[in-house]
């Protein structure tokens, strides 16, 4: 007979039997058998899978210790599994996301199936469900034995690669990512059929959505311009010659600082564009026409408002939502460690 | 308007001494080509052959143009362009099938385009199943890239002339007729049948951004022009050509245009489950005013004079385009009443964010079909290479010319349609 695919399983205290609440603070211990829905879970696995050792983790510990989520890992590792199992957390707010860090990094750096299973409105349910395919599961653990046996077949398809990106079919959280998909029609033929059932009032399913957005208030004006610091920001590319950080001309991750000490003007010998999205010629010639520290000197010396010592850029081109929102919120921790008022951002 | 095409199945590309068309073989004599194609802006030009099946691979492709010709109005064939300004639609035109005119580029262009016969390529587009008659131009020592562009793109659409006129006196393989128009009950003659099927028109947004960035009608971009009706003959009788060279994975070449899919489904549909009223041409400018005058302007040409029920909406180039659309879509739903599906490419992210697709907010616009998201694939090493220019995306891709490339779908020349030119969409998860 084969070799049995090794499985390390992760749970809470709670679930761990060590305590409730009053014991969410322990730390990380390592029970060499399946503990609890362990027992459910290696059961539903059945012959082909063993349950190696069980983790162990107070709710507290892991949300509260910088270090537990690298602790939790440095234990998974030492049991080299083929798999790997996380709750499931239904409504548990730290135990879920718990289970979402410890299966993002375990896919992430161990690059093996990592399967959890929460209530729609645990907090780690949205934080984690663009990184891992997470499961269905209800608010409580009445359906424990029915979620865990969803997780052990979960599994053994991520790990078969038979695993289909049908949210509905599959049983997982709508993730938010797309994949070619080569249709038996043509895309001619499919926007005819779909136009004259809209005109009918036939039933059609449009193949892509509005976005769901979030809704975000505009801020107060400023209420004294003169007194305000102003950033200029740019998601135009503009960088020094040579492009030392390696911008990259698209698909963004991260934004660069570049100051404008001692400068009062950007010139086209110290300053280029990588943008690949846009004629970048008229920026070539004169880059403050993207960033404008020619203008802005100007403003100071008419005492008008006060500029920030230094731009932020990165190439906005087939960036996506995701990595935008990521990036815009470390443009905000930036803005508030430097007591930034406004920000002129200069999009092309 | 009466169009009559006239079709010959290619199935085999010879050289040899004199240019001919015999039992689906088509012979080429090399110097009548050269010759046609010769300009000032060349230093030299090279014909060449490349057979589907065959591992050839064709570096930075220009325009592909289907070989046609207007018979006995020759010199009206890509009226505007190439041939004298005339409009197009009616009489009778030959198309070769399976035989392109593929022009290779060796000037440094934005973002190339490649093309490659080999099976994985076919999983992909149906160029990698044709036949194509390559033409590869060396620019004239420091002749300017624009110069040298135009001479190419006419040139092709000369050798896509020339080659159709071979089969001039021969019998097609088979006729298709396009007419819209019938009798209405008081004997006028009405573009559309009357017959009660809902009234479908289509709205092609065209990407005129710069020169040699546009496709044309009747040989002029439409940069600042307002929008305009078209009869759908005109269009796949080529009134509407390619000019994309910087940014021409955005936009699709010459030959979708002749071929146009959505056209040619409403012709299929015409008179059975819809009466296909007309087409309006429309550019997406880069500023905001020129997207709402175009808009705004294409959709009460829809209403007020097409009357249209429902309209299809496409968009060549990028991002900005969709505000284009979603004006429209606000105008012809809101304001008309008319209803809408639209045709776009998921391309707005590198990473495939499902949510991130769509740039416009617009209640109306529920009925989308989608032609493909970001997707790669591994075309194996090529046998044959024909074009030297490995121009690749700034710097951003390493294109060995013969070698393994991995390169994203849309860089296949058919890879990736707006026009619909494809069986792509996306699956989300």
């Amino acid at each position: 007979m084969s070799k049995k695919i090794r499985v390390v399983h992760y749970i809470n205290q709670f679930f761990g039997q060590i305590g409730g609440e009053e014991c969410a603070g322990i730390g990380v211990s390592v029970e060499m058998k399946p503990v609890g829905p362990g027992l459910g879970l290696a059961a539903a696995l059945g012959d082909r899978a063993e349950i190696v050792c069980t983790i162990i983790c107070g709710d507290n510990y892991f949300n509260e210790q910088p270090n537990a989520l690298q602790e939790v890992l440095a234990e998974i590792q030492k049991h080299k599994p083929d798999m790997f199992f996380a709750g499931p957390a239904f409504n548990a707010g730290r135990y879920g996301v718990a289970c979402g860090a410890i299966c993002t990094a375990v896919k992430n750096q161990l690059g093996i199936p990592a399967i959890t299973a929460m209530f729609e409105e645990n907090p780690g349910k949205d934080i984690y469900v663009s990184d891992i395919f997470m499961l269905k599961a209800p608010d409580n653990a009445r359906k424990m034995a029915e979620t865990v046996q969803r997780m052990a077949e979960f599994g053994y398809k991520m790990l078969d690669g038979t695993l289909e990106r049908i949210p509905e079919a599959e049983g997982f959280y709508e993730r938010g990512w797309m994949v070619a998909k080569k249709y038996d029609d043509m895309a001619s033929k499919r926007v005819v059929d779909m136009l004259l059932k809209k005109l009918s009032g036939e039933p059609f399913v449009s193949e892509i959505g509005m976005p769901k957005n979030e809704k975000i208030e505009s801020p107060a004006p400023i209420p004294l311009l003169k007194d305000a610091v102003v950033l200029l920001a740019t998601d135009g590319a503009l960088c020094p010659q040579g492009n030392p950080d390696g911008m990259k001309v698209g698909d963004s991750v991260e934004f660069f600082e570049y100051s404008l000490s001692g400068l009062d003007s950007l010139s086209q010998e110290e300053y280029t564009c990588v943008h690949g999205g846009f004629d970048t010629s008229f920026v070539k010639e004169d880059p403050n026409r993207l960033v404008p520290l020619d203008a802005m000197r100007e403003l100071e010396k008419q005492g008008v408002t006060q500029f920030h010592n230094a731009f932020l850029s990165t190439s906005g081109l087939v960036t996506g939502v995701v990595a935008s929102t990521k990036m815009g919120q470390k443009m905000v921790d930036y803005v508030k460690d430097h007591n930034i008022d406004a920000v002129i951002l200069t999009s092309t | 308007m009466r169009l009559e095409r006239l079709y010959f199945d290619i199935e085999r590309v010879d050289f040899c001494e004199k240019s001919d068309i015999s039992n689906g073989t088509l012979m080429l004599a090399k110097s009548e080509l050269e010759l046609l194609c010769k300009d000032t802006a060349f230093s030299r030009v090279e014909i060449d052959v490349a057979a589907p099946g065959s591992d050839c691979r064709l570096m930075n492709v220009g325009d592909i143009t289907q070989p046609t010709v207007r018979l006995g109005k020759e010199d009206t064939t890509f009226p505007g362009l190439s041939g004298k300004m005339y409009t197009v639609g009616d009489g009778r035109s030959i198309s070769l099938r399976g035989v392109v005119v593929t022009e290779v580029v060796e000037v440094d262009v934005d973002i190339p385009s490649y093309m490659q016969l080999s099976e994985e390529a076919v999983e992909i587009t149906d160029f990698a199943n044709m036949w194509h008659i390559t033409i590869d131009a060396f620019a004239a020592p420091g002749i300017a890239k624009y110069d040298y562009l135009l001479a190419l793109n006419l040139a092709s659409k000369r050798v896509a002339q020339y080659i159709a006129t071979l089969a001039a006196n021969l019998e097609p393989d088979e006729i298709e007729i396009f007419e819209l128009e019938s009798k209405d009950a008081c004997g006028v003659e009405c573009i559309g049948l009357t017959c009660g099927l809902p009234r479908v028109a289509y709205l092609a947004n065209v990407f005129c951004h710069r020169p040699y960035t546009e496709s044309l009608i009747y040989g002029a971009s439409m940069l600042e022009s307002l929008p305009t009706i078209l009869h759908p003959n005109e269009i796949l009788d080529g009134a509407l050509t390619n000019r994309d060279y910087d940014n021409a994975t955005n936009a699709d070449p010459t030959f979708v245009w002749q071929n146009h899919p959505i056209i040619l489904e409403l012709y299929r549909r015409h008179g059975v489950d819809l009466n296909f009223v007309g087409v309006v041409v429309s550019n997406v400018h880069h500023e905001l005013s020129w997207k709402e005058t175009n808009a705004t302007m294409a959709s009460a040409l829809l209403a007020n004079y097409l009357n249209a029920d429902a309209v299809i909406i496409t968009k060549e180039g990028g991002g900005h385009p969709q505000v284009d659309i979603g004006i429209a879509v606000d105008t012809l739903e809101g304001r008309y009443g008319i209803k809408t599906a639209i045709v776009l490419v998921e391309m707005l992210s590198a990473k495939n964010d499902s949510n991130g697709q769509i740039i416009f907010s617009s209640d109306y616009a529920d009925a989308m079909v989608s032609t493909g998201c970001a997707s790669f694939v591994t075309l194996p090493v090529a046998k044959r290479v024909i074009g030297s220019n490995s121009s690749d995306f700034r710097g951003n891709m390493t294109i060995n010319e013969a070698g393994e490339m991995t390169i994203n779908h849309r860089a296949l020349k058919g890879g990736q349609s707006q026009l619909g030119w494809t069986r792509y969409g996306s699956l989300k998860f």
